[in-house]
C-alpha cells in the first residue's frame, strides 16, 4: 500500500532531515511510526502526502508514484497534519462538503458518512458553527472526519490522538481497526506508545532521519513493553 | 523598557519581513532580474514624477504634463489616499485581533508595552510609505523648486509625527464597528455587516471630501494633493510646514500626535484583553438548519473556499475590493454630475478622442485595484501545504484562482459598463470596442497578480489584513497594475486610426494573457511545488 524507497530529504541550508529511508506497508496493516522529537517523522509523512518535494528516492501509494502519478496517488490517501489548522472561515459542514467535493464523494455517500462520523465523534450540532469557534479537540475531530469521509486506501496521520477526549480517543482506535478490516492501511506517528502498542501490527522507528527498525510489533517487543524497547534503542543509538 | 524593545524588535522584524525579503545577502537572491528592473523603474518613476509634480505644483512651466509623470502622480496620490483610508479599514484588526495576542497575554508583559509594540508596526509601516513618497519629492522641491533646506528638515520632522494621527481614528472607527457588531450579531453574519459598514464608511469619507473641497476633488489629478490638504487638516498642517516653514504648524502637529498617543495608550492599555475577548466572542446561532450535502465539482468547491477566504473579515474584503467600490461610486456620482466630466478627465477634451478610452482606463483601474490574485497564495497561510495534498493538479489550482478573480472583475464590469456607456454617451461601435478591450484586460490583470504572488508569497502572517496590506506582492501588483491602467493614454494621438489602436490594444491584452498562462504553467508549477 505504501512503499518508500531510499527517501532522502535535505532542507535548504543542508540539513538532511531524512536519509536513505525505506519502508513498506502492506494492505490491511496499521503501522505506528515513532521516534524522538526532530527525528524526521513529520518530514517523512509530509513527503508521503505530496506536500514536501524530496531530493532522492521514490514513494508509491497503492503502486502509484507520488511524483509522477500524483493525482492517482493523492486520490487514494488521506492526511491529517499534527496541527489541525482548518479553514476557520468555513463552518464544519462546509469544510466536510469541501473535502467531499475535492475527493468526489457523492451526495448520498457523504450524507451517510458525515452523519455517522459526526455522531461517533459527538459533534453533529457543532457542524453548523464556524470552525473558528471550535476547540483544539473539536478541530482534530473534524479533521479526522474529513479524512474518513472519502474512505481512503491509505490513511496517514501525524499525532492523531493529541487533543482528543477519552471517548473520541476510543472511537478513533475503533475506526482505525474498522478501516483496516476493510482492506485499507494506516500509517501514523505518535508519542503515545501504549496506543501504538495496542492497535498496531507493525512499527517503524526513526532516529536522525534514518530508519532504525521496521517490523512486527511482537518481534520487536519480545517480553518487554514498546516503551522499554524504544528507550533502549534510542539510548543505544545515543551512546 | 526591555519588554518594549523586545516587542519592537518583533514588530520591526515583521515589518522588514515583508514577504520573505530578508535584508542582506538573500535580498539579492530574492530580487531576481524582474525585481531589479522593477525597482529601477520604480525609483526612476518616483523621481521623474516628483520632478514633474514640483513643476506643476509651483507653476514653473504651464504645459501639458508628461504622460509618465501623470501616471506616477496618480500612483502617488492614490497611495497617499489609501494610506489614510486603508488604515481606517484595518488598524483595529491589526492591533487588537492578531493571532499572536494570546501568546503575549500569558507572558509577564505589561499590556501597555504590548500596545506600544503592536502600534509600532503600523507606525513604521506608514512611515516607510511616507518616506518613499516624500523624500524624492523633497529632493525635487529643493533642486527645482529652490525650497530652503530648513523647510525640508522641518518637513522631515513633520513626516515622523504624521503617521500616528491616521492610526487613531482608524482604530476607534474599526473597533466601534466591530464591537457594535459583536454585541448583536452571530459570527456568520458578523462579517457581512462589518463589510457593509466599512463600505459605507469608505464612501462616507469620499462624500466628506467632496463637501469640503468645493466639489472638485477629482478635478485634475495633479491638484488632488492640494484638495486633500483642504479636506484633511493633517495634510494641511504638513503642507504648511513644508511649503511655508510654519513652526506653529509643526508644533501643532507634534503636540496633536503626542497628545493623541498618550490618550490612546492611557485608554486602551488596561482594556487590551477585554477588547481581544470581545472581538473574538462568539454568539451561537440558535437557529438549527438542515445540513446540505449536494455534490459539486472540485473547482466549484475551491472557488467557494477562496470566496470565503477573501471575506474572512471586513478589513481584507474592503482592501481587496476597494477598486470596485471606488470606480462604482465615481460612476454613480457622474450620473448626477455629468457637468464635471471634462474637469475630472481633462485629457478628454484636450485629446479630442473617443471617451471609450476613459471607460477602458476606469475599468482597468477597477481590475488593478481588485487585488484577489496578488494575495491569493499568501492568504492560504498555514493551509497552503494542504492545497498541495489535495488530488487537484497545480494547473487546476492556478486556473481556479485566476477564474475567481476574472469572475469578480466581470461582476465589476457588469455593474460599471452600463453606467460608463451612459455617462460617456458611447456609440454602439465604441461600446463594442470597449467591451472587447476591457474583457482582454479583465483576463490579463489577474494573471499578473498570480505570478507576482507566486514569486513573493507571505504565509507567516498574524492577521489576514497584514497579509494583504503589508504584502510586497500586493504593493507591486497595484503599482504595476496602475502603470498598465494608463497604457491606453500613451496610444493617444498616434498616426494610426484610433479604432485600430484600440483593437491592437485588445489583441495585445489577450495575447499577453495567453503568454503569461504559458509562463505560469512552465515556471509556476515548479515554483508552487518548491514552496
Amino acid at each position: 500500500m505504501l512503499s518508500i524507497r531510499n527517501l532522502t530529504k535535505i532542507y535548504p541550508g543542508g540539513k538532511k532531515a531524512v536519509n536513505n529511508f525505506s519502508l513498506d506497508l502492506e494492505d490491511s496493516q496499521i503501522m505506528g511510526f515513532i521516534g524522538p522529537n526532530g527525528a524526521g517523522k513529520t518530514t517523512t509523512i509530509k513527503c508521503c502526502s505530496g506536500i514536501l518535494p524530496f531530493d532522492q528516492g521514490e514513494i508509491l501509494i497503492d503502486g502509484k508514484s507520488i511524483l509522477t502519478e500524483a493525482m492517482e496517488a493523492k486520490k487514494r490517501l488521506a492526511y491529517v497534519p499534527d496541527n489541525p489548522d482548518l479553514y476557520e472561515y468555513l463552518t464544519g459542514i462546509q469544510y466536510l462538503n469541501f473535502i467531499s467535493d475535492i475527493f468526489k464523494v457523492t451526495s448520498d455517500d457523504r450524507k451517510k458518512r458525515i452523519t455517522d462520523l459526526a455522531e461517533i465523534f459527538e459533534i453533529p450540532d457543532a457542524l453548523s458553527e464556524p470552525i473558528s469557534v471550535y476547540s483544539h479537540g473539536m478541530k482534530q475531530k473534524l479533521a479526522l472526519i474529513g479524512a474518513f469521509v472519502h474512505e481512503p486506501r491509505l490513511l496517514i496521520l501525524d499525532e492523531p490522538f493529541v487533543g482528543l477526549d477519552p471517548k473520541a480517543f476510543h472511537s478513533l482506535k475503533t475506526l482505525l481497526t474498522d478501516l483496516k478490516e476493510k482492506g485499507s492501511s494506516v500509517f501514523f506517528s505518535s508519542h503515545i506508545l501504549d496506543v501504538v502498542e495496542k492497535i498496531c501490527n507493525d512499527v517503524a522507528i526513526i532516529r536522525d532521519g534514518e530508519l532504525i527498525y521496521s517490523g512486527s510489533m511482537t518481534e520487536i517487543r519480545g517480553n518487554e513493553s514498546l516503551e522499554q524497547v524504544f528507550l533502549e534503542l534510542t539510548d543505544h543509538e545515543n551512546n | 523598557m526591555k519588554t518594549i524593545s523586545s516587542i519592537l524588535k518583533f514588530s520591526v522584524f515583521s515589518l522588514l519581513n515583508l514577504n520573505q525579503i530578508r535584508w542582506g545577502k538573500s535580498i539579492r537572491q530574492k530580487l531576481k532580474p524582474f525585481g531589479k528592473i522593477f525597482l529601477i523603474l520604480y525609483v526612476v518613476g518616483v523621481f521623474s514624477a516628483s520632478y514633474w509634480l514640483a513643476l506643476s505644483q509651483f507653476s514653473f512651466v504651464f504645459r501639458l504634463p508628461l504622460i509618465q509623470g501623470l501616471i506616477i502622480n496618480v500612483i502617488i496620490t492614490a497611495g497617499f489616499l489609501s494610506l489614510f483610508l486603508l488604515n481606517i479599514a484595518s488598524s483595529g484588526q491589526m492591533i487588537f485581533n492578531g493571532k499572536e495576542m494570546p501568546r503575549w497575554f500569558v507572558l509577564p508583559v505589561k499590556s501597555r508595552d504590548v500596545l506600544i509594540g503592536k502600534t509600532a508596526i503600523l507606525y513604521f509601516g506608514n512611515l516607510l510609505l511616507l518616506l518613499l513618497i516624500m523624500l524624492p519629492l523633497f529632493y525635487t522641491l529643493n533642486t527645482v523648486g529652490k525650497l530652503p533646506v530648513q523647510n525640508l528638515i522641518m518637513g522631515l520632522a513633520a513626516i515622523f509625527a504624521m503617521p500616528i494621527l491616521p492610526i487613531l481614528p482608524g482604530i476607534l472607527l474599526n473597533l466601534t464597528i466591530n464591537l457594535l457588531i459583536v454585541r448583536r450579531i452571530s459570527l456568520i453574519n458578523r462579517k457581512t455587516v462589518a463589510i457593509l459598514l466599512s463600505i459605507v464608511l469608505f464612501i462616507g469619507i469620499f462624500l466628506i471630501s467632496f463637501s469640503m473641497s468645493d466639489q472638485t476633488t477629482f478635478a485634475k489629478v495633479f491638484h488632488l494633493l492640494n484638495q486633500l490638504a483642504k479636506a484633511n487638516k493633517l495634510v494641511g498642517l504638513v503642507t504648511a510646514v513644508i511649503l511655508r516653514a510654519n513652526w506653529m504648524a509643526l508644533f501643532t502637529l507634534i503636540a496633536l500626535s503626542l497628545a493623541g498617543l498618550t490618550v490612546y495608550l492611557l485608554y486602551f492599555s488596561p482594556r487590551l484583553t477585554v477588547i481581544y475577548e470581545q472581538l473574538n466572542k462568539s454568539i451561537s446561532s440558535n437557529k438549527k438548519t438542515a445540513h446540505q450535502y449536494r455534490q459539486t465539482t472540485p473547482v466549484q468547491a475551491l472557488l467557494r473556499k477562496d470566496l470565503g477566504m477573501f471575506f474572512i473579515n471586513a478589513g481584507v474584503a474592503v482592501n481587496i475590493f476597494s477598486g470596485m467600490i471606488m470606480v462604482l461610486f465615481l460612476n454613480v456620482f457622474l450620473i448626477f454630475r455629468k457637468d464635471l466630466l471634462n474637469t475630472i478627465f481633462p485629457f478628454l477634451e484636450m485629446t479630442k478622442t473617443s471617451p471609450g478610452i476613459i471607460a477602458i482606463i476606469m475599468l482597468n483601474l477597477l481590475f488593478a485595484m481588485t487585488t484577489l490574485t496578488p494575495a491569493t497564495f499568501s492568504l492560504e497561510g498555514v493551509h497552503f501545504p494542504m492545497l498541495k495534498n489535495y488530488p487537484v493538479t497545480t494547473r487546476t489550482i492556478f486556473f481556479y484562482k485566476w477564474l475567481l478573480a476574472v469572475l469578480v472583475n466581470w461582476i465589476g464590469l457588469l455593474l460599471n459598463l452600463p453606467l460608463l456607456i451612459y455617462n460617456f454617451g458611447l456609440s454602439l461601435n465604441e461600446s463594442l470596442l470597449t467591451i472587447f478591450v476591457v474583457i482582454g484586460f479583465s483576463l490579463f490583470f489577474p494573471m499578473i497578480g498570480l505570478i507576482i504572488n507566486l514569486w513573493l508569497p507571505k504565509f507567516d502572517w498574524t492577521n489576514p489584513v497584514v497579509c494583504v496590506k503589508q504584502s510586497f506582492s500586493t504593493f507591486i501588483a497595484i503599482l504595476l497594475g496602475l502603470a498598465i491602467t494608463f497604457v491606453p493614454l500613451l496610444l493617444l494621438n498616434q498616426p494610426i486610426p484610433f479604432q485600430t489602436t484600440l483593437i491592437l490594444l485588445g489583441i495585445m491584452a489577450y495575447l499577453l494573457t495567453i503568454g503569461l498562462w504559458g509562463y505560469l504553467i512552465k515556471w509556476g508549477v515548479k515554483r508552487f511545488n518548491r514552496l
